[in-house]
């Protein structure tokens, strides 16, 4: 983290900023993206106000026909730019709350197994294993379908089938850093067990942590989306999917009811990726240096 | 003296036992908890139905005993490959799975195979091509590729070439009433299968891409084609073959360990394109809760992942002199 | 829009004129001569899990089996009884006897002789016993007696005036007794591979995509089938059905597996026909059933102030796209000899809506709620499952109901509703079929009040006065007076309202104009195809 940090300009002057876009300019791009998306998030339903459920106009208007509703409306006369603005909300949430409880999960589980080592790490890749084998979409869609759809469900079923790839990158982080001089010290010292991985090992351990995270953010959404768009959505809350799905039918004439959402995730998925990958380079500064 | 090679793959084949099993009881928790059971969904179908008719089915079924009794009685049948019956299809899971197990498998291997290919031209052009305008232009297009939604490239690529431009069939595996054989047969089917292959792999190819340009540069950094021209025309192609090398070995581990995913997005590209395979299947058996069916194709396809995973590891050790394969490091 | 056009032409029979002979015959003229030849691919939704429906009244399952196995009746677009194995039948004047003369040299598709004994045997041990309907229907049949190979008589404890409705190879399909008797039924593997007398004999079932028929060259009707042969394609998704049907990879997309909001690229007659009759017989109507076990909605008050709530016509144009009618009660208007539009009506008018739920203490709260109630909905219907969901909580939430949408798969909604007996709101849609007492009673009876079982009457509405109208209805022979006992009926039940009968709706066959038939039927979803064919391509 502190090697992050230590790239950041110090002064925030637009001339450092704009060296700071010069230097990482898919990372700039990232963050303007998202800057974009939680823009539209949090001001959109200020600019296009009403319930996006709200059957108010005429049905099936094409972007641009009418002034009233700019980007058109759908099968059932609902106005798509106010959608689009409440479904980034719903969206956005979404992915980080499930990112949140996966990173959780996969932390507890790849901090024990990576520090305590023996049976009881073989017993946690075990576990993690199964995980990781049953294919993640399948599992998701049994957790929901059969649940009630719901955001709380959604989430939970993201999170459990997201956890074992940090789980598997936190293990390895541990199973390195463990053997390292700071940690032997600590112990010898007299630091618990607890103390020592919250507050030794773990933050050490965080970077890659964040930088999977942000991958597992735009996987969330993206995996929020497939469920929406196979009827498994909430049916009481309004997400990019649940446009998409709702338009399934129409996409042969109507497409835009598809391609708008559509699009939406596009952009919220590439600035996610690009800001993680912008970590990751941060991260490995020898790599950057061999590719320039 | 045994064969280290022989050993861990006992090992490893012994690791998916837990793995199974624990698939299984996996399965068996969720079919427990969830409300409902496939004597419901044929009754709703049905239109109407006693409860002493649901209780007899149930009863027929195995559904009411204890849990526990039907957990062990489930696994002693998996011990001879006894996949179980499913009571909404008719037919034991077996025979249901394998007859649309080649459909899955020919788009899995299909779009696996565009992505590897497509994946080594692109990330050895980029390569070669580092910081001008083809590196550019992949770069973006390799971006774009992973951050797309699958199903809903899926839906545009319908409304484009199929309903627009009537270039390639909407759906379907083969044109029924035709009815080609042979070659024609063969043709037919990868008509049909062009679309949802190109679909399934656009998200692999991307990562492939990245991957091979990645391990290419990291050898001997962005210089290396210029060196290799310097030195004279033969040791371009040279130089080329052996970054390329250096790129294979995390190129085929990681598409062997993303095999999982494939299935996961075959379930999205099956119901978009009508493709009749086994994640499509496996969808409608959540919602027809026809546990048997579902945790046969979930066993399956956790069998195959293994397998290839270990198959992988070997692979991996065969080639690469530093990476030997003991029995207690490969499990990591 | 020219779909005012097509359902100004089929809503005749709506206004309870029935359609006349010489409307018929034009009908069939404007077809033209059959064309022999040619083999029609024909879209249904979602794949069946059986051929036979001889014991289960799932519509995806008629409509492919009916091209194999037969009944004795079929029905016309006036839902009268025309011959299938059956030629001529009689009620007997006390109502306890009914005789079928059944059609001669009618042979199975394995060559056996079809005879009086098959339909003996498939009434007592298959409808009367595993179909869902056939119990109810069959329920007085005491003995069935074949005095000769073509003769069946029925014999029954007492007037059974609604089985002659019933008794289409939906219905009442007949099974071949040398194969299935002494054998389990429910498990015979002639159900995945039938061996029927139908016009077209089973080749082959392709899970997952498509089952093959091919024509029967020895079937009772010289001269047909015309067509070579039957395909059924299962494509599991409607945007793809709607692009294959354009394509020409298939003909016929039956029982609105074409989405209504895609009906619009199919409007050019010459190209296309578009069938709004097919599914007249299945008398389908969307309702909202109340859970009226819960303490706010035993106030028939409150019941009534959401009837005035949801507006019945915007719900048509918005959910069905026009494809229906406003329905008036639990009877459909198609049922001619039995509706009556004599009952309380609810039209749109929210401010009598809230005047109700005043007065049964439900005022606005401080954030104008009234009321905070569920809906459930069948989620494992598709990505449109919802629509009329969506418009109901919008409806409800302008006279101050907060409904929270409960979205489950099949079996989930089935359990909460059916058997946990948790809810609020649920919405359907059910077949009322010709018949009230077989398809409009189940609603409402107490004595089918039965947890555990699905579609009984899960409302829990329990009205003495109306068990003894409705099984008064079943027994009697007397039509005037049968149809005064349903008039009863639907009055009560519109005063009550434990159920909101809303639309009814439009099964919607899309076709090529290629496709021809000579005779149209009120149950055409269920037709045999024997006398259907393509005009070859321009």
């Amino acid at each position: 983290m502190s090697m992050l940090i230590s790239r950041l300009p110090a002064a925030t002057t637009p001339l450092a900023w704009w060296r700071f876009a010069r230097a990482y300019p898919s990372a700039t791009l990232g963050l303007v993206l998202m800057l974009a998306v939680v823009l539209v998030a949090l001001v959109g339903p200020l600019i296009f106000p009403g319930d996006p459920w709200d059957m108010a106009g005429p049905p099936m208007l094409w972007p641009g026909d009418d002034p009233g509703y700019p980007l058109g409306t759908d099968f059932m006369g609902r106005d798509l730019a106010t959608g689009l603005a409440a479904g980034a909300r719903v969206s956005l949430l979404i992915g980080l709350v499930s990112t949140a409880l996966a990173a959780t999960l996969g932390i507890t589980v790849g901090a024990i197994g990576g520090y305590f080592g023996g049976r009881v790490d073989a017993a946690l890749m075990r576990v993690t294993e199964v995980f990781q084998t049953v294919p993640k979409f399948v599992l998701a869609v049994v957790l929901v379908a059969i649940f009630k759809p719901s955001v709380t469900t959604v989430v939970v079923a993201i999170g459990v089938v997201s956890w074992p790839a940090t789980a598997r990158l936190v293990r390895a982080e541990f199973l390195s850093l463990r053997s390292r001089e700071f940690v032997l010290a600590a112990r010898t010292v007299g630091m618990s067990h607890a103390r020592l991985i919250l507050t030794q090992i773990l933050p050490n351990a965080l970077p890659p942590v964040i930088a999977m995270a942000t991958l597992t953010v735009a996987t969330a959404i993206q995996t929020e989306a497939s469920l929406a768009f196979l009827g498994l959505g909430d049916p009481n809350v309004m997400s990019w999917g649940t446009i998409i799905g709702g338009g399934r039918e129409q996409v042969a004439d109507a497409w835009y009811i598809c391609g708008l959402p559509g699009l939406a995730i596009v952009v919220t998925v590439l600035a996610f990726n690009l800001i993680g990958d912008g970590i990751n380079d941060a991260l490995n500064p020898h790599l950057r240096q061999r590719r320039h | 003296m045994r064969h280290p090679a022989l050993a861990f793959l006992r090992q490893r084949l012994l690791q998916v036992i837990p793995v199974v099993l624990g698939i299984a009881l996996m399965n068996f928790v969720i079919l427990q908890l969830a409300p409902g059971d496939v004597v419901d969904v044929l009754a709703g179908e049905a239109g109407a139905a006693s409860p002493e008719t649901m209780a007899q089915l149930r009863a027929s079924f195995g559904l009411d005993q204890p849990v526990w009794l039907q957990l062990v009685r489930y696994l002693g049948q998996l011990a001879t490959l006894d996949l179980g019956f499913s009571y909404r299809q008719n037919m034991p899971v077996l025979d249901l799975i394998l007859s649309r197990l080649p459909a899955t498998l020919l788009l899995m291997a299909l779009a696996m195979g565009i992505a590897l290919a497509l994946g080594v031209a692109l990330g050895v052009l980029s390569a070669v091509r580092v910081h001008r305008w083809p590196d550019r232009l992949v770069s973006l297009v390799t971006l774009v590729a992973y951050a797309v939604p699958t199903f809903w490239l899926g839906l545009m690529a319908i409304v484009l070439l199929s309903a627009r431009l009537g270039w390639l069939p909407s759906g379907g595996m083969v044109d029924i009433s035709a009815g080609h054989t042979g070659l024609a047969w063969a043709a037919d089917v990868a008509r049909h299968a062009v679309l949802p292959a190109c679909t399934l792999a656009t998200f692999y190819l991307a990562v492939y891409t990245r991957l091979v340009r990645t391990a290419m540069l990291e050898l001997d950094g962005a210089d290396f084609i210029r060196t290799a021209r310097a030195k004279g025309a033969g040791e371009v192609r040279v130089t080329v073959v052996h970054a390329l090398r250096n790129a294979l070995l995390p190129l085929v581990t990681m598409a062997g360990y993303q095999l999982a995913s494939l299935l996961s997005g075959a379930v999205l590209v099956e119901s978009v394109f009508s493709w009749p395979g086994l994640g499509r299947l496996a969808f409608e058996s959540v919602l027809a809760r026809d546990f048997n069916l579902l945790l046969g194709i979930l066993l399956l396809s956790s069998v195959m992942v293994t397998v290839v995973n270990i198959f992988v590891d070997l692979l991996y050790a065969a080639i690469d002199p530093r990476v030997s394969v003991t029995v207690k490091g490969a499990t990591t | 829009m020219n779909r005012r056009d097509f359902l100004a032409a089929s809503s005749l029979l709506s206004l309870g004129v029935p359609f006349s002979a010489d409307v018929l015959a034009n009908a069939a003229a404007a077809q033209g001569a059959p064309i022999r030849g040619g083999v029609l691919n024909v879209a249904v939704s979602p794949e069946p899990t059986l051929l036979t429906s001889a014991f289960i009244t799932t519509m995806n399952i008629g409509q492919v089996s009916s091209k194999v196995l037969e009944g004795l009746v079929a029905y016309d677009l006036n839902l009268r009884p025309v011959p299938a194995l059956a030629t001529s039948w009689t009620t007997s004047a006390d109502g306890l006897t009914t005789t079928f003369q059944l059609r001669k040299n009618v042979k199975w598709h394995d060559g056996k002789d079809f005879t009086a004994a098959d339909v003996k045997y498939t009434l007592l041990e298959v409808w009367k016993t595993l179909h869902p309907f056939g119990r109810a229907a069959f329920a007085n049949v005491t003995a069935v007696d074949t005095p000769d190979p073509h003769t069946v008589i029925i014999r029954l404890s007492s007037p059974a005036p609604y089985l002659l409705n019933y008794i289409n190879t939906y219905g009442a399909q007949i099974l071949p007794r040398h194969l299935y008797e002494g054998k389990d039924v429910l498990s015979n593997p002639l159900n995945n591979a039938p061996i029927g007398t139908g016009p077209f004999v089973f080749k082959e079932w392709v899970k997952g995509s498509h089952v093959r028929l091919e024509r029967n060259p020895n079937y009772w009707q010289k001269d047909q089938p015309y067509l070579d042969g039957v395909v059924f394609r299962f494509i599991p998704d409607a945007a793809a059905r709607t692009v294959a049907l354009e394509a020409g990879e298939i003909d016929v997309a039956l029982g609105s597996s074409i989405p209504l909001s895609n009906l619009g690229r199919f409007q050019d007659k010459q190209r296309y026909r578009i069938n709004t009759d097919d599914g007249r017989y299945l008398a389908t109507i969307f309702l909202t059933q109340f859970n009226v076990r819960k303490p706010y909605f035993a106030d028939r008050r409150v019941r009534q102030a959401l009837a005035y709530a949801i507006d019945r016509n915007a719900l048509l144009k918005v959910v069905f796209l026009g494809y229906g009618k406003p329905a008036t009660g639990p009877v459909p208007s198609s049922v001619v000899n039995y509706y009556s539009p004599d009952t309380q009506q609810y039209p749109y008018d929210i401010k009598k809506a809230a005047a109700l739920l005043d007065q049964a203490g439900f005022k606005p709260g401080k954030d104008g709620k009234r009321l905070r109630i569920t809906l459930d909905y069948d989620g494992g219907g598709g990505v449109t499952a919802s629509r009329p969901a969506e418009f109901i909580k919008q409806s409800l939430a302008r006279v101050g109901v907060d409904v929270e949408l409960r979205a489950g798969d099949t079996a989930t909604y089935l359990r909460r509703v059916f058997t946990d007996q948790d809810y609020d709101l649920m919405i359907s849609s059910l077949h009322r079929l010709p018949d009230p007492t077989l398809g409009v009673q189940r609603l409402f009876w107490t004595k089918n009040i039965i947890k555990g079982a699905p579609w009984t009457n899960g409302s829990g509405y329990s009205n003495p006065e109306l068990d003894r109208i409705m099984e008064a209805a079943g027994r009697e022979a007397n039509e005037s007076k049968r149809k005064a006992l349903i008039t009863q009926w639907q009055k009560i039940v519109q005063d009550d309202v434990p159920v909101l009968d809303l639309v009814e709706q439009t099964w919607v066959t899309v076709s090529t104009a290629r496709f021809r038939k000579a005779t149209a039927q009120g149950d055409g979803l269920f037709a045999s195809y024997a006398d259907a064919w393509l005009t070859p391509k321009a």
